[in-house]
């Protein structure tokens, strides 16, 4: 989200219903890398690892900002257009 | 399931801890704002609600109160509480049969404002810039 009442506007985080710790807090250790897991969130956005159903971490964030700031300077994603699941397997 | 529009076209939050706030929920306005602003989200509803008191508006997001992913996000707001680029925490607590959490009121979606208008590269940068400080942001404070 955008607050745009101040110079310069302010982009604000929101939305944490799916956030997660990436380590343990006991151990410190991170969470281990993982199969098998359902596709959460935007699809056009979520990291290719994500799509392909792997445990999302840190740098599946960063992944994901990096396609919005694309989103931002472009106006849309090349692979935005996909909406079949055939077609979604070709790119990947 | 989420409430349906008849059902909270007058929820009333008598709060306490975070100051005490009374929050109404307008029915025509948040028909509205789910549409144009708040599309996107993945949980719950979200609501334009208007601060009695203070007459501000304010964003309420409601789900029910078995749904556990309203109460495991007010922990990751408090998380990163008074940081920039983190929403005001106005309000979190179980009326009736649903939880509430009453946010300060932020404006449009990146997603609207691109569909809107094109950004050029100064602002997008800008934008950009921001997005990293919180992708940090989050890092710092989740270990």
């Amino acid at each position: 989200m955008i607050k745009a009442d101040g110079i310069p506007p302010t982009v604000f985080l929101i939305d944490f219903g799916l956030a997660q710790l990436f380590c343990d807090p006991a151990t410190c250790l991170h969470h281990p890398y993982t199969m098998g897991h359902s596709i959460i969130g935007t699809l056009p956005f979520t990291s290719v690892n994500g799509q392909q159903g792997s445990t999302q971490s840190r740098h599946n964030d960063l992944e994901s900002l990096m396609y919005t700031i694309i989103y931002l300077v472009c106006g849309d994603l090349p692979w935005s257009y996909i909406s079949t699941s055939r077609d979604h397997k070709a790119v990947l | 399931m989420p409430p349906s529009h008849s059902q909270i076209s007058c929820v009333l939050v008598a709060g306490s801890g975070y100051g005490n706030c009374l929050v109404q929920v307008d029915l025509v306005s948040s028909t509205l704002t789910q549409a144009q602003c708040f599309s996107d989200i993945s949980l719950g509803n979200v609501y334009l609600g208007r601060d009695i008191w203070t007459g501000g508006e304010v964003a309420v997001k409601i789900a029910c109160s078995s749904d556990s992913m309203l109460g495991h996000e007010y922990r990751v707001y408090m998380t990163i509480a008074g940081s920039v680029g983190t929403p005001r925490l106005i309000w979190y607590g179980k009326e009736d049969m649903y939880k509430v959490i009453v946010l300060e009121y932020l404006g449009d979606s990146i997603g609207n404002l691109v569909n809107k208008e094109k950004f050029d590269r100064g602002k997008a940068f800008l934008y950009a810039s921001q997005m990293v400080c919180l992708w940090y942001l989050c890092k710092t404070r989740s270990s």
